[in-house]
């Protein structure tokens, strides 16, 4: 990827040095920003300037030293290759971007395969000059290339002196299918246990990788190959447990977006039968004792009156009580008097004629007394109806029971 | 050209320019990618390469007008790889030459 400014390749820059694990010293830096401004000096914007130095990750990979260039470039391709993949995994990438890669790797073989022909057909007669510049061409990627012609480079391998890293590479190539056939088939929600396959894999691949080293390469170079997959594997590794924190963050977004939707309707719950809670008549609400009415039914209500039926009630009361009226204001009157006060008996004649005399009431007094006999004995003769109706309906049960009985019901 | 061919000549144009004279690291990156399609960018890294491996050293040169300037200059060993390097490119030349010759005659 070439870079936009100065700024930005000297972050790619370092970025892709601190990731393929070259010791990124100041030199390194130094070289570039001196380029930048005799570049800058003959007229070049630093845009241009990035265009020439050209891919930030090739020069990178140039910084690798030439003595373990094919051994490194294993390790950072081996790097290269599976962390994509990885993050390919991560939420939000999509498929299409692993099928681009894998095209790019396709046409990477292709040209592969068209250098090594070239090399192939250039071998045969240039065999002095071919030694150095093979060592400095990096290792045709050995998790990609076609096993085929990983056996035709074996050949060679073993007529070349300099080719002398052949297990290691051969012992690399395991790795291969499993991590691919497990990042393929991923799925978010499989994360850590494809995480777990492709940690246990590398570090197999590492195994087998440093097995090769022991019987074939000297132990620096082999610690070396096995300090850089254990890299590679912890990063792999790292990234999963990466995914694994985001599902598990995920779930717990989920949780609290269930809990607080579960709150919501809870609350709108609440608050509609607030709201709708004399709407309810206590027929309607919940079932108190047997059935029947109870003070605690309307504990909690609010009044909502009903004047019709306040109304009828109230004149029922009034006839009954009717009669009640005279008696207890002639009994206020009566005591006032008794206490000395003189009566204002002309006044209030009305009333106190109720005690006009023995067993003689005035006239008013015997209407009001008339209305109030009478709707009290309607309201007996309501009780009594009531009565009998009951009385009946014990019969009619005590005749059904028999009913049943007999007809076994 | 082939990148293989062209990664292998780099070494020794870089050699041959730095035997000539001393030169920064913007003149060499000029004076190569005049003759030769390259990545810029990688010259760099193969002259921190060659440092490394002894055969060009280099100095700073604090100038007035300018930034402070690396220079790069060739080692007795440097001298040593280059003489082989360019005794290989003429056998090479010489030897494809003679192939392509054959074929052709």
């Amino acid at each position: 990827m070439v870079a936009k400014d100065k700024q930005d390749f000297l972050f790619q820059l370092h970025n892709e040095l601190h990731r393929i694990g070259v010791d990124a010293n100041e030199d390194i830096f130094a070289d570039f920003e001196e380029h930048f401004k005799a570049s800058q000096n003959e007229g070049f914007t630093e845009e241009e300037t990035c265009e020439r130095l050209g891919d930030v990750k090739e020069i990178a990979r140039n910084y690798i030293d030439i003595e373990d260039e094919r051994l490194n470039s294993i390790v950072a391709k081996a790097i290269e290759s599976d962390i994509p993949h990885v993050s390919l995994t991560k939420p939000g990438r999509t498929e299409s971007a692993d099928d681009s890669l894998n095209s790019k790797r396709v046409e990477l073989d292709k040209s592969k395969l068209n250098n090594a022909e070239n090399t192939e057909t250039a071998s045969e007669p240039v065999r002095e000059y071919t030694p150095e510049h093979i060592k400095e061409e990096p290792q045709p990627d050995p998790l990609s290339i076609p096993s085929m012609f990983i056996a035709k480079d074996d050949e060679e391998q073993t007529a070349e002196p300099a080719r002398e890293f052949t297990p290691e590479h051969i012992a690399a190539e395991p790795e291969s299918p499993k991590t691919e056939q497990s990042s393929t088939s991923t799925t978010m929600g499989q994360g850590a246990a494809i995480g777990a396959a492709i940690g246990a894999a590398v570090e197999e691949a590492v195994k087998v990788v440093s097995d090769g080293i022991k019987n074939s390469v000297n132990k620096e170079t082999g610690d070396e190959i096995k300090q850089a997959f254990k890299e590679a594997g912890n990063e792999i590794k790292d990234a999963f447990s990466d995914i694994e924190k985001d599902i598990k963050n995920i779930d717990k977004d989920i949780q609290d977006i269930e809990n607080e939707l579960n709150e919501d309707v809870s609350a709108a719950n609440e608050e509609f039968s607030n709201s709708h809670k004399s709407d309810i008549p206590p027929q309607c609400g919940p079932q108190v004792g047997n059935g029947g009415f109870s003070f605690s039914d309307i504990k909690d209500m609010k009044i909502s009156i009903n004047w019709g039926k306040l109304i009828m009630w109230i004149a029922l009361d009034l006839c009954i009580f009717i009669w009640a009226l005279p008696m207890l204001a002639s009994g206020i009157i009566a005591f006032a008097g008794g206490l000395g006060i003189t009566p204002i008996v002309s006044g209030v004649g009305i009333i106190i004629g109720g005690f006009d005399g023995i067993f003689v009431f005035h006239r008013l007094s015997e209407i009001f007394l008339g209305i109030g006999i009478t709707a009290f004995g309607c309201m007996m003769t309501g009780l009594a109806a009531k009565m009998v109706k009951g009385f009946i309906m014990i019969c009619k049960n005590i005749i059904m029971g028999h009913v049943k009985a007999l007809f076994d019901l | 050209m082939n990148s293989q061919l062209k990664r292998g000549t780099l070494e020794l144009c870089v050699l041959s320019i730095v035997c000539e004279s001393d030169c920064y690291g913007y003149e060499l990156v000029n004076k190569i990618s005049t003759c030769m399609d390259i990545t810029e960018g990688t010259i760099y890294p193969l002259m921190k390469r060659l440092k490394d491996n002894g055969v060009i050293d280099s100095y700073i040169v604090e100038s007035q007008e300018g930034p402070p300037r690396k220079y790069y200059t060739i080692t007795d060993t440097g001298r040593i790889e280059k003489d082989r390097l360019y005794n290989e490119w003429f056998e090479f030349v010489d030897s494809v030459s003679n192939l392509l010759k054959g074929e052709n005659g």
